[in-house]
């Protein structure tokens, strides 16, 4: 990779530089007031000196539990696409041979594919009910179809090179097939799709969890702006305001980032 | 004896599509029963609570008709479905069917307006898009949109159209409060307001729709207008386009060509589309406490109300499998390359 050009290319920089400092800012602490704590005697006051982003209807500070809330959505983001990634490379390996079973396997992908997706995984977190380790599994099964069928097609490409034909010509077993010659020959198609994955997981996250269905006692994106959606119409905006911008900055960075790798990738010299 | 290439026919292929039909629906039936039914949920301590004794438990899940092993009630679900009986629903004590269907008309009044609209604005960005000095801007405008989950858009649209801008009215609801509501036929305001010739508030049911129907059809926009632009660049890159431009052909009939060869793919995509927006609508819903099919289900699943999140389920589901198959039918009469 050109990792020069990476490096050097401003919107690149821009969003790692978001994603990097909220996380770890979410991560480290340091925040202005606790995001656990709230303090009833300033509840719902307009962003000013002191609540830089205002306080909510339970005096939470706002500018602390947006950035303390990023733990929360996005962690449990990547760690679904993570699930889903790993669990997509390994079918879609196995899928990219020509048997029966792949076959079947793909023709059960095309099913899976065509069901309501959103409208199951809100039927399921919530009769299950919502846990951390729930999301994560929820959130990478809607997504593990799409590494599949990229792990797949790549992978079949792969095959048709010679150094696999070489290679099983020579008697190595299929499982070192897949893991020495196949895997590393399509991480590249994985790493601009975990970018992209990612920002979408995180909005799923921030749909599940606005729907009322996040963990209980957790601080998420999507739950202050359901709490701030019935006070929007007395023209307390900064409630919603915040929680909307953070995430809404956070899926365009992830995607951004993924399409300016890819096309730098893609393109050598990289593009104007 | 020599045989010419024979193109595919339409209309056999449209029956064979069809005829899977009634398979695909058992399918589906299946899954959502074992989906709902088998998950981890406890329906009956959701109605009674944590205090219930273990007799009333018992009692209830007779009740209740949980005390039947899964097969059981697979077979009574089955035997409902083929009277037109979904079940009842442990809260309203209603056929659920009634309350799928009483709850629909309010969802469609949002998401048939918010599709058409969708179409014709991601048509309109997909060809403004696809070439030409404003496709910069536009490309840039279409990633916005993307990165919008659909409630924070709404969300941001209250904020600028009723609290900045005061243009519309109070975002919850289909009618203002204070206004003295139609009988209700269908559940949504606007639909009921003509049935009862009440067109004093048309103005304001439309108002309340304005917005979420907004929203759906700028997120609903996005898919359209990148199939569009994608396939509206292959056409013009393609060599009979170029043959066109060699023979003087204006740029308006090469375009109108160009977008005549991306109708297939937009039809495809407009399935897509029109599937993620019968589940999809919750979330509009929710925000604009629309009381419409998406909330219903939401309700009902919030509550373990399994009757109602089995027929919510098995509408989207089997709703998705309709228009995919519409949407390929539409693709393949499209296609100019399928003959008759």
């Amino acid at each position: 990779m050109r990792a020069r050009a990476v490096l050097r290319d401003p919107v690149i920089l821009l969003c790692l530089g978001y994603i990097v400092v909220l996380l770890g800012w979410s991560v480290a602490g340091f925040l202005p007031h606790s995001p656990t704590v709230a303090d009833p005697a300033v509840s719902l006051s307009a962003p000013g000196a002191g609540y830089w982003f205002g306080t909510d209807a339970n005096g939470y500070d706002l500018l602390s539990r947006t950035v303390y809330a990023a733990k929360f959505d996005v962690l449990t983001a990547c760690a679904a696409v993570l699930v889903a990634a790993v669990a997509g490379s390994w079918a879609g390996i196995a899928m990219s041979t020509d048997g029966r079973l792949a076959s079947l396997a793909s023709r059960g992908l095309d099913v899976f594919q065509a069901v309501p997706l959103l409208v199951i995984a809100v039927a399921v977190v919530g009769l299950v009910g919502a846990s951390r380790p729930v999301l994560v599994l929820i959130i990478a099964a809607i997504n593990v179809p799409l590494f599949i069928r990229l792990v797949q097609a790549e992978g079949r490409l792969v095959r048709r090179r010679g150094f696999v034909t070489v290679a099983r010509v020579h008697g190595v077993p299929e499982r070192t097939i897949r893991w020495r010659h196949i895997l590393p020959n399509v991480t590249g198609v994985i790493f601009p799709q975990l970018s992209l994955s990612t920002g979408y997981a995180a909005a799923s996250v921030g749909a599940l969890s606005f729907l009322g269905l996040s963990e209980p006692g957790s601080a998420s994106w999507g739950s202050m702006i359901k709490d701030g959606v019935p006070l929007l119409a007395l023209g307390q905006w900064w409630i919603v305001f915040f929680p909307s911008l953070a995430l809404f900055l956070l899926v365009l960075s992830f995607s951004e980032l993924s399409h300016r790798v890819q096309s730098l990738v893609e393109t050598p010299g990289g593009h104007s | 004896m020599l045989r010419t290439a024979r193109r595919p026919s339409r209309a056999g292929y449209v029956g064979r599509r069809l005829l899977m039909i009634p398979a695909g629906v058992l399918i589906v039936i299946t899954a959502t029963f074992f989906l709902i039914n088998a998950v981890p949920s406890d329906p009956v301590g959701a109605r009674l609570g944590d205090l219930a004794t273990p007799e009333q438990i018992e009692a209830e899940k007779q009740a209740l008709g949980l005390d039947q092993p899964l097969p059981l009630r697979f077979l009574d679900l089955l035997g409902g479905i083929v009277r037109g009986d979904l079940g009842v629903s442990y809260y309203t004590g209603r056929p659920v069917a009634d309350d799928l269907f009483g709850h629909l008309t309010s969802t469609l009044v949002l998401i048939v307006p918010g599709f058409l609209l969708a179409a014709l604005i991601g048509i309109g960005l997909g060809i403004a898009g696809a070439e030409g000095r404003k496709a910069r801007g536009i490309r840039l405008v279409v990633t916005v949109l993307q990165g919008l989950p659909a409630f924070v858009l709404a969300v941001l649209g209250i904020l600028l159209l009723v609290v900045v801008l005061p243009l519309l009215p109070s975002p919850t609801g289909q009618l203002d409060p204070d206004l003295l509501a139609p009988p209700a036929h269908t559940g949504a305001a606007l639909v009921d307001a003509l049935l009862a010739g009440r067109t004093d508030l048309i103005g304001n049911a439309v108002g309340h729709a304005v917005l979420p129907v907004l929203s759906i059809a700028l997120i609903a926009a996005v898919p359209f207008a990148r199939i569009t632009a994608s396939a509206v660049r292959t056409s013009l890159a393609a060599d009979f386009s170029a043959f066109d431009e060699g023979n003087g052909i204006p740029r308006k009939v090469i375009m109108s060509n160009a977008l005549r060869t991306s109708r297939p793919g937009i039809a495809m995509v407009g399935g897509i589309v029109a599937a993620e927006l019968i589940g999809g609508s919750m979330l509009i819903e929710q925000v604009f406490s629309w009381n419409g099919l998406g909330q219903w289900g939401l309700t009902a699943i919030n509550q373990k109300d399994l009757p109602a999140v089995q027929a919510f389920v098995l509408f989207a589901a089997i709703g998705t499998m309709v228009i995919y198959l519409l949407a390929d039918i539409v693709a393949v009469l499209l296609d100019p390359r399928t003959g008759s």
